[in-house]
């Protein structure tokens, strides 16, 4: 028995029907128009993709969202609905005909036959409301443009945007260097730094092509480091160590200047510990005043095991990275960071207080003990190395802890009037020279060396 | 009586009128149908064919068929209405002299208007009343014409010299115009079997009466025709109009005037009628098919162009049928 609110149930469903038909199109037309969106952001407008890529997923289910409820609300014409839905269910016309019976009541045998000839057909209701071509074709379309448009966003989502991407070009080299394998030498200490050399984040991303060739050196340095150790890296994990048996060798100092004793085996073995790590060659020296409890000349060298360590307290002051590196070492020495970074590349400009080495690039004060009056020392290549800070810093209720300063690559100043304020000059044969006496493998030497040439490229 | 037992009889009666017919009018199933449903529809055919078709036989053998009243007449261009619809004569009665009213041929329940054309406007339009009141008007009285009454006119296409075409108006007024078609040769044998090894046409007995017509009217009448059906013969007969905005190309090239709305209402009247006889006991879009041309292709007037080309509106309708969706 036909149901009675078949024609009701026929027109919520055309109702969905329809609705879903404009929300197939609206999210179509909507598709399209974000994709080209996503096209055109990703051609012109890199910064902006994050937003393009979520206009694609929102703006088309919005459209479609809206366009379904704005379809379902008009009630159908029932008589050309029923007309249709006879028409595709090959009824002919005996559903609107049995409508009509009840609009305008006939004799009952009319509608008795009519509703049993429908019962006979047994017609599959929700297959004669008609659905066009149209909103197929464009949700065909519609859906082909969104997978296409997700499929492009990871590629999208390799552009630099403003929240992702790193304001420069060596900026990014350390966030893919971070990405690639933990390090404590990130290449890019400050964000400032973009501007210094001379790289704003538009230009760096407009610049696919040097970044990736900077990734492709960077792709060279990992394998070597991943082999034998990065001499970097090894010299960092030994840092703290240095410095460790140096604060318990003073301690020793000041226990034997307070209180003059034989030393006892933990004493002896943090002697011998420092004498091994850091002056072999005097080592027989230090067991001859061990073994003879002779105070006197135990002080004695270990005021001058201490003194031989003494240039990491001028070098602690600042003023010579200052000369090489005016910014990124002390800075973050100023900042009470364990800084293992390399030295910045940016001499100071010519007639500034950095050239003096007075102040560091960011304007902060240089660390304690430094004097903006001091010449800058020029450290030769054998004194490269990274050096611990002294006296050591005492942050909150952390405690003491240990502060390095790393020495930069030596560069040229400019010449005043020949160059422009940032601009780099490189002295390759100086580069060489300090790489090899930081104990660089050789092929590194030269991925290092393309890396200043790279970035020398840019600033000429 | 139940309406069901009155549908279920009525089809059965035009079932065997049909048959009856069958028996002695060869082929012609369209002609007699469309006949059978203007008796049905309360209206009148036009029937266009050159002569020896049997339109004549297949009228005195529906007559027959149906216990009715038949009656025949051949136009001529001197033919007079009077001659048609009668005339006041005088006669006596108890003594005394007084104007009878003597009724024409018009008053039967069939009646065979041969040759329409032939006659002049004068005397066809005497038809006019007749066809549409049924009721004739003589002397400043009127006679109702007894039901069921159906005109059934003929007229040659071929032969027009001496001819007087029938006008717009007129034309109008016949629910159906049928063309009858030449028999094909399995037809044109047995035709010459039946009316050469027999001493003379035998016409079938009775099998229905007056009331049996009648009641089969109230029957067709009350078919139910969908709403969307009743707008889509309304979307046909606008497409017949040059000026209307779903008119194909053909009728915009071709036709001076489209269809009236009385066409709209002869071709519902009309597919209720065909589905009735078609078993059915609603309008299918069929029916409208089937009626779609009987009933507008004489209410298509061409223009110039039209004539000139020679187009047909059989053929216009054809392009305005396929132009128009049902739905």
């Amino acid at each position: 028995m036909l149901s009675a609110d078949l024609f009701v149930r026929l027109e919520r469903r055309a109702r969905r029907v329809r609705g879903a038909s404009w929300a197939a199109t609206a999210g179509a037309a909507a598709a399209i128009l974000a994709f080209a969106a996503l096209l055109a952001t990703a051609l012109w407008a890199p910064a902006s993709a994050p937003v393009a890529r979520t206009a694609l997923a929102v703006v088309p289910a919005a459209a479609a969202v809206l366009a379904y409820i704005l379809g379902r609300r008009p009630r159908p014409p029932l008589p050309v609905l029923l007309l249709a839905v006879d028409e595709r269910l090959g009824l002919e016309a005996r559903l609107s005909a049995l409508y009509e019976l009840t609009q305008h009541p006939g004799p009952a045998a009319f509608a008795a036959r009519i509703a049993a000839d429908l019962e006979r057909l047994a017609p599959h209701w929700g297959r004669g409301i008609p659905v066009g071509r149209r909103p197929l074709a464009l949700t065909a379309a519609g859906a082909l443009l969104l997978v296409a448009g997700f499929a492009l966003v990871p590629r999208l989502g390799s552009l630099p945007s403003p929240t992702d991407a790193p304001p420069s070009q060596a900026a990014a080299l350390a966030s893919e260097s971070a990405a690639a394998e933990p390090s404590d030498v990130p290449l890019e200490p400050e964000g400032g730094r973009a501007d210094d050399l001379g790289e704003p984040s538009s230009r760096t991303a407009a610049l696919p092509g040097r970044s990736t060739a900077l990734r492709d050196i960077l792709a060279e340095l990992r394998p070597l480091g991943g082999a034998s150790g990065s001499p970097s890296t090894s010299r960092a994990e030994s840092e703290p160590e240095d410095a460790g048996l140096r604060r318990d060798l003073e301690r020793l100092s000041e226990r034997l200047d307070r209180a003059p004793s034989p030393l006892d085996e933990a004493e002896k073995e943090t002697l011998r510990t420092y004498v091994a790590e850091t002056s072999p060659e005097r080592q027989s020296e230090v067991d001859d005043a061990v073994a003879a409890s002779d105070l006197d000349a135990l002080r004695q060298t270990i005021h001058q095991l201490l003194a031989e360590a003494a240039p990491g307290d001028t070098i602690e002051s600042g003023s010579s990275v200052s000369h090489l590196a005016p910014e990124a070492g002390p800075s973050a020495s100023a900042e009470g960071e364990p800084s293992s970074r390399p030295a910045p590349l940016t001499p100071p400009e010519p007639g500034s207080e950095l050239a003096g080495a007075g102040t560091l690039g960011d304007g902060s004060a240089l660390p304690p003990g430094s004097t903006s009056s001091e010449p800058p020392p020029v450290f030769e290549s054998s004194e490269v190395g990274v050096l611990p800070v002294s006296p050591p810093s005492v942050l909150g209720e952390s405690g003491a802890y240990s502060e390095y300063l790393t020495l930069g690559v030596p560069v040229e100043p400019p010449q005043a009037g020949e160059t422009a304020p940032g601009d780099v000059a490189f002295n390759f044969d100086q580069i060489d020279s300090v790489l090899s006496g930081r104990d660089v493998p050789d092929g590194a030497v030269d991925t290092i060396r393309a890396y200043f040439e790279r970035i020398t490229e840019e600033n000429p | 009586m139940t309406t069901e037992v009155r549908l279920e009889e009525a089809q059965k009666t035009f079932e065997r009128l049909e048959r009856a017919v069958a028996q002695v009018i060869v082929g012609q199933e369209p002609v007699v149908r469309s006949t059978l449903i203007a008796l049905l529809c309360r209206g009148n055919v036009l029937l266009e064919g050159v002569p020896g078709l049997g339109k004549t036989l297949l009228v005195r053998t529906l007559a027959h068929a149906l216990g009715l009243r038949f009656s025949r007449i051949q136009f001529t261009p001197d033919l007079m209405p009077a001659d048609i619809l009668g005339t006041n004569i005088i006669g006596e009665s108890g003594g005394a002299r007084r104007f009878e009213f003597s009724r024409g041929p018009i008053f039967a329940h069939i009646v065979l208007a041969d040759e329409i054309n032939r006659a002049t406007p004068k005397t066809q339009s005497a038809l006019l009343e007749a066809m549409e009141e049924r009721t004739v008007s003589v002397g400043g009285t009127t006679y109702l014409l007894e039901e069921p009454f159906i005109v059934l006119a003929t007229q040659n296409p071929i032969e027009m010299q001496g001819t007087y075409p029938l006008p717009e108006a007129q034309v109008d007024r016949f629910l159906l115009k049928v063309n009858v078609p030449f028999p094909s040769l399995d037809e044109l044998v047995r035709i010459t079997t039946l009316n050469t090894e027999s001493s003379a046409i035998v016409f079938p007995s009775a099998v229905a009466s007056a009331d049996d017509v009648l009641a089969a009217r109230t029957v067709v009448h009350q078919i139910p025709v969908a709403l969307g059906l009743r707008q889509f013969a309304g979307r046909l007969v606008l497409a017949t109009h040059p000026d209307s905005a779903d008119a194909p190309e053909t009728v915009r090239n071709y036709v001076e005037y489209g269809a009236s709305p009385r066409a709209a209402i002869a071709l519902v009247r009309a597919a209720k009628a065909h589905a009735f006889l078609s078993g059915q006991v609603h309008v299918r879009p069929a029916d409208v098919e089937a009626m779609f041309l009987p009933a507008l292709q004489h209410r298509i007037i061409l223009n110039f162009r039209g004539e000139a080309e020679g187009v047909t509106p059989s053929s216009i309708l054809a392009e305005v049928w396929r132009k128009v969706p049902v739905a």
